[in-house]
């Protein structure tokens, strides 16, 4: 039990390494950001460390959540930069259709 | 100097040239795909706690559609994003799907609680490709 306990802190801090390491270059704050992460997934963490010691999950499906938890965060990444995206393009045609009506009302005669 | 209507005008085209999508359009097609497949992987997910043997076409059906629906997208211009979703779902080391089908080919039978927690992630993994699509920006 204590290897899959060491394991699994293994597991974190080399999380909060690729969040430091990612995030490095953009922001100060790095050692925040990483714990931030880990208070986030406490409860889920005290669940996995129950879970093993029920032998509910092996070593390698701790590790494969782990990645999958990891994956995860990637996939908000790319949904919040894409809702981003279309946030601007949405505000851009609202700001083309206001042109048009201008230019079409006031220089086309109904 | 020039006048405040060339000024206005200079303006105008500034912004129109600046003006091409930065996104994808939201597409129907690909919105239906990803809830579909969503349905479809978390059922089957559930037989995980028996062995392949009986599954085996449905796994390789699962993925055939899962491919053709990373596909569909690929091809829709400035999609890069929704792309890259479909691919993080399906690594064969990321934890989600990919590594799921991959495990349960390899070793059979995957036990109950792996595959209970991995469908937690599964589940929220499309919700992500789903929140995306919906988020786009509607065609006129």
């Amino acid at each position: 039990m204590a290897d899959k306990k060491s394991l699994l802190k293994e597991l974190l801090t080399e999380i909060s390494d690729i969040v430091k390491k990612e995030a490095g270059d953009y922001l100060k704050d790095t050692d925040s950001i990483a714990g931030k992460f880990l208070k986030a997934n406490q409860s889920d963490l005290e669940k996995l460390i129950f879970e093993l010691s029920q032998d509910e999950l092996s070593e390698k499906d701790i590790a494969s959540i782990v990645r999958g938890k990891k994956s995860l965060l990637e996939m908000k990444a790319l949904t919040k930069k894409g809702l981003s995206q279309a946030k601007i393009d949405s505000i851009q045609n609202q700001i083309l259709d206001l042109i048009k009506n201008k230019v079409v009302s006031t220089f086309l005669p109904k | 100097m020039l006048k405040p209507a060339k000024h206005l005008t200079f303006f105008f085209l500034f912004f129109i040239l600046n003006c091409s999508p930065r996104i994808a359009r939201f597409n129907e097609t690909a919105y239906q795909n990803a809830i579909n497949l969503k349905i479809e992987s978390l059922r089957l997910m559930d037989n995980a706690v028996d062995s392949i043997g009986s599954h085996i076409k449905e796994v390789s059906d699962l993925e055939m559609k899962i491919e053709k629906a990373h596909q569909y997208v690929m091809w829709l211009p400035r999609n890069e994003l929704t792309v890259k979703q479909w691919e993080v779902l399906m690594k064969p080391d990321g934890g989600l799907l990919g590594e799921f089908l991959s495990r349960w080919k390899e070793e059979k039978v995957l036990n109950k609680g792996y595959v209970k927690a991995s469908k937690i992630l599964v589940e929220q993994a499309f919700n992500e490709i789903i929140k995306l699509e919906t988020g786009k920006v509607k065609p006129q």
